[in-house]
């Protein structure tokens, strides 16, 4: 066989194995993004890989929240010392992402749901700029340089925007990343559905959770939510509820875990305020209560309810 | 005086000739469209707010491709003519080894440049296509990326002088792309320690050089307002001083090598 016919059939071949990948893609998609659905555990190398992107992309939406701003855990005495930057990641965090419409308002109540990714709820401890202010600066010039080319605060310490649906492509791309990232659905339906201007897409992307997450009670949690505040379907809230409750694990719970299990039971409560019927929901609250102790919004649907 | 420009404009052309030839940089534009096409493939499906996740992933294409570029070509420039033997004629010849030093950082900083521009154009036109287009404070990011360039090219160069190329690109490219970690750990330990530990730390930390700060992606990528003009200059300045240091130091090791 002589050099030139040779050198062709490899040509051949490389475009041949090329055309074979192309191919073959439908077959691997499968691989990057499981057509099982379920709880199955997701073993090996890769699969850790894409538990790790996961992770980076969430930590990532912290800073994208902040306007690229980067923070840290506040060390002892910078409440005071760093006062005009530390702040806490709680509810009224929460209320500047999505401030509920009057309409949409729980008498009473202050919504439950998540805080800002990256952060679990009662941060006691609160955050600081990772980029520390020029009276605490050891450098100087370098200091101001820094301060003047990263992200970094305004003069008045606040930080410079907060545009939450910016985060969205994080949130898409952690769940195609790890479909068992529970959290990217839950906290992702809650920016998807900018206070029920984009419930059904929401929806959509928390059914999708459910589907991977068939026994994730968090996740049923989010769903009675979006159908009672939003939708103001309460079967369906009620239904979804009341499956997140018998999900929930006979285990100490993490503290997100612990909050959405009070949520859960709250929204449940609501649910049958909301749907006229009363005893149910006095009824409910009780056994609630006595599951998890006082409650400032179960007592008060037992008081407001009962009278009634 | 004049001469010694002549020598530098002649093997600044050479390197600049020699480089466009092998036409590696056409690959690494090639790749950019790649890596920036995957990133856009996001806006197809559908998915809100994908403007900062745009920009974001772009400007770090475009950071980590022009710092390859730069890097592998300041570190080959002089490996490669000693171990072609093509540097004995051209050391025969009454030029000095600073001025062959200059000629080859000039070279690999303008290609460098010229590929950022590059880059920056395909870059420009990818989020303009999604609707993510940049303010102006992309120009001032284009300006901070090409000054760096400065001290990371000298610095490779003089590193490709006492270490080999592989390991040349290691370094260099671990000390640039680990930057804002490597000195953000060491800020932090200052304040950690006391008495003479931290004097010397804080020493280091001053001469070491800090590449971070010429890294505009982040503000670039959230469409902050432009910087005041004052940080240009004095990180154009801060740039000069390290090319300043690290040719020199490139200079001495040159002088000394027996070629």
């Amino acid at each position: 066989m002589n050099e030139r016919l040779r050198t062709r059939l490899q040509f051949a071949a490389l475009v041949g194995c090329l055309l074979l990948l192309g191919a073959s893609g439908s077959a691997l998609g499968q691989y990057v993004r499981p057509n099982a659905p379920g709880d199955r555990e997701l073993d090996g190398a890769g699969w850790e890989g894409r538990r790790l992107l996961a992770q980076l992309l969430w930590v990532k939406t912290h800073s994208v929240l902040h306007a690229g701003v980067e923070e840290r855990d506040a060390r002892p005495g910078e409440a005071k010392t760093r006062a005009g930057e530390f702040h806490q990641h709680g509810g009224a965090s929460q209320q500047e992402i999505e401030t509920p419409e009057p309409g949409h308002e729980e008498p009473g109540h202050e919504e439950p749901g998540h805080d800002e990714p990256g952060h679990g709820g009662h941060d006691e401890e609160g955050h600081v700029f990772v980029i520390p202010p020029a009276r605490e600066d050891f450098r100087g010039v370098l200091g101001d340089l820094e301060r003047a080319v990263k992200p970094y605060a305004g003069t008045d310490g606040k930080l410079y925007s907060k545009d939450s649906s910016q985060t969205l492509p994080f949130y898409r791309l952690m769940t195609w990343a790890d479909p068992h990232f529970i959290q990217g659905y839950t906290v992702g339906s809650t920016f998807i559905n900018k206070v029920g201007k984009e419930t059904h897409a929401a929806l959509q992307f928390l059914l999708e959770g459910e589907r991977f997450n068939p026994n994730s009670f968090e996740i049923q949690t989010e769903l009675g939510h979006l159908y009672l505040v939003y939708e103001h379907d309460y079967a369906a809230a009620e239904k979804h509820l009341q499956r997140a409750i018998s999900l929930l694990p006979h285990r100490k719970l993490t503290e997100l875990e612990d909050e959405a299990r009070t949520d859960a039971y709250r929204w449940l409560a609501l649910d049958y305020v909301q749907w006229d019927k009363p005893a149910e929901a006095v009824r409910f609250s009780r056994r609630a209560r006595a599951q998890f102790g006082p409650d400032a919004t179960l007592d008060h649907i037992i008081e407001r309810q009962g009278k009634k | 005086m004049k001469e010694r420009l002549v020598h530098i404009q002649v093997l600044t052309w050479a390197t600049l000739v020699e480089t466009v030839r092998r036409k590696d940089l056409y690959v690494v534009w090639f790749l950019a469209v790649f890596g920036m096409g995957a990133g856009a493939m996001l806006a197809g499906s559908g998915v809100r707010g994908i403007e900062t996740f745009l920009r974001d992933i772009t400007l770090t294409v475009i950071n980590f491709l022009s710092t390859v570029i730069c890097i592998w070509l300041a570190a080959r420039q002089l490996p490669e003519e000693l171990s072609r033997r093509t540097l004995f004629p051209l050391l025969a010849r009454p030029v000095r080894r600073f001025d062959v030093l200059l000629g080859k950082f000039i070279a690999v900083w303008l290609l460098s440049t010229g590929a950022l521009l590059v880059l920056s154009g395909i870059a420009w036109l990818n989020l303009a296509m999604f609707k993510a287009a940049i303010g102006p404070i992309f120009w001032q990011y284009i300006a901070l990326r090409a000054l760096s360039f400065g001290p990371i090219a000298a610095m490779t160069i003089a590193l490709s002088l006492v270490l080999s190329p592989a390991a040349t690109v290691v370094l260099s490219g671990l000390l640039t792309f680990s930057a804002t970690v490597f000195a953000r750990s060491m800020a932090a330990t200052v304040d950690g320690l006391s008495g003479v530990g931290q004097w010397v730390l804080k020493a280091l930390y001053f001469l070491l050089p800090h590449l971070d700060l010429f890294d505009l992606s982040q503000r670039t990528a959230y469409n902050y307002p432009p910087m005041q003009l004052w940080v240009v200059g004095a990180l154009a300045l801060y740039a000069l001083l390290y090319v300043g240091i690290f040719l020199g130091l490139g200079e001495l090791r040159f002088r000394r090598m027996a070629v």
